[in-house]
């Protein structure tokens, strides 16, 4: 049984800097205002106060993740958590799971937890497979007697069997990710929190887990889920909460909870979609910046709010191009396309396409922000003329959305026509060349 | 007070709660040093041993040190600091290091500072038959006084795990108290007794650094596994007092700060 009473939660993000140091912290006892100490100790502000969508309207760098959130959930109830990435699912889950303090409001918890928050956690890279099942069963609350007994049983269900004595290092991320969840499965807790962690490994394995989870579910445990992947809320969920800014949306049936969402993101999406294409960035940090060589106009492309496009620069000396996009607030499919069109052709000039499916993106989550550093360093080779620059999210089945469009205008030779810049040199001379 | 009371109970708690994973993670590290490396455990034995010979060439023949079996001494000495100096040095990062544990797998933090003192103290224990081993192949044989380690290392231990409790919050919350600590710890390496006896100072010089507790630890190891003396019942008495000063500072430092640990790591 969980109880949650007017909870609230936020995070003071100065800290989250890397950085932050002995010097500053006692700088800032004598300087109670933060803000001015910022920009003395920082000429270039950290990336995320460029564009930081809720830290700049808060100049106290607090952050309100949580705000007033009161829940109970029964044993046996199998509660699904969805919101947006930043949401506050995660920190909710973590406040249950013990690791976070409220800033006010009660929590009760009754019965032992287990948090699957991510797997593995406690895997030691050097060590074996056999070893690292006994270390990390015994963190989650196992006893070395009872992982002995059922260690032959979790190897199988890994389905690793010949890796079992070569250090985990070694592993690819599905061995590693299976061998993880394998372990985790065997916990017996009263209540299991699950953060993302659904979706491991191949169809075979993914059946393998449906039917523990169901095992978990007959015996009446209580789940509580945080999740993306709506197809498992709605066969599995007793129970749906929608966070949307911290703030329970909706909390009731899961089809109606998904069908709130989904509408929800799609008029977010649409919004974006007719007002997105019409906003002008104005305000880049280095948009204005003496180039010689060329020339950025006509920013189109997500909103500002979003904090989506970080930086957006030409490189000085010569011709290239710098992009910085934060991907952690944009909903996009599983492809990044980076493209050069001739505006005059229409034709495409230059397209590389990103695959995003490394768990480094599934791992995305929370407030966490994901940077994605485009950049195309030397464009020397295109002619004087205008360019159009798209950056698009791609599906799988070619559904393009373009996240950020611009015009790149450039200029060199006057005396030159044609779509490509070539070295070129003309001499005249009197006699022959030899 | 009160309040103060139930907060120490319920740390108190939740190590007990946690005592075998504590325990599984302590032995885990030990064997993470040599892992991979030939020589394995050996190089627990090779770092103080080299330092020994260093420290005896430099003193017996430069310095003209007048202890028979300066060897030894020394060799007790550094053992014993090697763990002391474990502590502190890997005390300060231990919260910092374990930070997927703690937000990830929901350990409390609390109980990495344990698992620090213990993990040195282990390798100090497996150390020791070397040293009584080195001792004899001297011609030194240890009298029953190096029995007193039976209660001198459990209150060794209890006073560094009264400093590493507050020194790891600490540690996690401003970063540059790891690389104060490593500074640290090798000006104090020259205030303790390892490489020159007390008694080689002027008086007024021997009772300042009389006050610090590792001073105080080393002189006792000494005492018992060298010099064959008892203990001074005196300088026990001090080092339990100063014990239980850390142990409050550290425990005020947890109660401050335990709230947001991890959310700052």
């Amino acid at each position: 049984m969980i109880r949650l009473d007017a909870i609230n939660k936020s995070f003071d993000l100065r800290y989250k800097r890397d950085d932050f140091s002995l010097k500053e912290a006692f700088v800032t006892l004598f300087r109670r205002s933060f803000h001015e100490l910022k920009y003395i100790d920082h000429i270039n502000p950290p990336i995320y106060q460029i564009y930081g969508n809720k830290i700049e309207d808060d100049q106290t760098g607090v952050t309100h993740v949580l705000k007033n959130i009161s829940l109970n959930i029964e044993k046996g109830e199998i509660v699904a958590i969805i919101g947006r990435n930043g949401c506050g699912k995660s920190t909710l889950l973590k406040l249950i799971a013990g690791i976070y303090f409220q800033d006010s409001g009660k929590l009760r918890v009754h019965g032992r937890i287990s948090p699957l928050i991510e797997l593995g956690a406690g895997f030691h890279p050097e060590f074996s497979g056999r070893e690292n099942v006994f270390i990390n069963g015994q963190i989650l609350g196992l006893s070395v007697a009872y992982l002995r007994k059922r260690y032959d049983e979790i190897v199988k269900f890994a389905g690793i069997e010949q890796f079992m004595d070569l250090p985990v290092r070694i592993y690819s991320s599905g061995m590693y990710m299976r061998l993880a969840f394998s372990v985790a499965v065997n916990v017996d807790p009263d209540i299991l929190l699950i953060d993302e962690i659904l979706g491991v490994g191949d169809s075979d394995f993914q059946q393998k887990c449906q039917k523990k989870l169901d095992e978990f579910k007959r015996n009446n445990k209580t789940i509580v889920l945080v999740t993306h992947a709506l197809d498992i809320v709605k066969s599995w969920a007793t129970r749906a909460i929608y966070l949307k800014n911290g703030e329970v949306v909706f909390d009731g049936s899961p089809a109606e909870c998904i069908n709130i969402y989904q509408t929800d993101v799609d008029s977010d999406q649409q919004r974006e979609d007719s007002s997105g294409s019409t906003q002008i960035f104005t305000s880049f940090p280095k948009l204005e910046s003496t180039v010689t060589w060329g020339q950025i106009t006509k920013v189109e492309g997500q909103t500002v709010d979003e904090a989506f496009c970080q930086l957006l620069e030409l490189n000085p000396e010569h011709p290239g191009l710098r992009v910085v996009l934060d991907l952690c607030n944009v909903s996009i499919g599983g492809h990044l396309v980076f493209r050069l069109l001739n505006t005059e052709e229409n034709i495409i000039l230059f397209e590389q396409n990103v695959s995003l499916n490394e768990p480094a993106t599934k791992s995305l989550s929370g407030t966490k922000h994901q940077f994605y550093h485009l950049e195309c360093p030397d464009l020397s080779n295109l002619s004087q003329g205008e360019y159009l620059v798209q950056i698009l999210s791609q599906t799988n089945n070619h559904h393009d959305t373009t996240l950020l469009q611009f015009k790149l205008m450039i200029q060199h030779n006057e005396n030159q026509r044609g779509l490509i810049n070539l070295p070129f040199k003309i001499e005249v001379q009197n006699a022959l060349p030899a | 007070m009160h309040s103060l009371l139930e907060f120490n109970r319920n740390l108190a708690l939740s190590l007990y709660q946690k005592r075998r994973i504590i325990w599984a993670l302590a032995i885990r590290e030990l064997k993470v040093r040599y892992k991979g490396s030939i020589l394995g455990f050996f190089w627990t034995f090779m770092n103080p041993l080299l330092l020994m010979v260093i420290y005896t060439v430099v003193f017996t023949s430069i310095f003209k040190t007048n202890i028979t079996h300066y060897e030894v001494y020394v060799f007790a000495g550094i053992l014993l600091w090697n763990a002391i100096s474990g502590c502190l040095n890997d005390g300060a990062a231990c919260i910092v290091q374990n930070s997927a544990l703690i937000t990830k797998a929901a350990l409390p933090p609390e109980i990495f500072p344990l698992r620090v003192v213990l993990t040195h103290f282990l390798n100090y224990l497996l150390t020791l038959p070397l040293l009584f081993g080195f001792s004899i192949l001297r011609g030194l044989v240890p009298t029953p006084h190096a029995l007193q380690l039976l209660y001198l290392i459990p209150i060794a231990m209890f006073l560094m795990l009264s400093v590493v409790l507050g020194l790891s919050v600490l540690g996690a919350f401003f970063r540059d108290i790891q690389y104060l600590v490593n500074t640290l710890s090798f000006a104090l390496f020259f205030t303790i007794p390892v490489t020159y006896p007390l008694s080689i100072l002027p008086e007024k010089l021997q009772t300042v650094l009389m006050l610090s507790p590792l001073t105080q630890l080393i002189q006792m190891n000494v005492d018992a596994v060298f010099f064959g003396k008892t203990i001074n019942s005196g300088m026990l008495t001090a080092t339990l007092g100063m014990t239980v000063i850390f142990l409050v500072i550290s425990l005020l430092i947890v109660r401050k700060f335990h709230t947001r640990i991890a959310e700052r790591i």
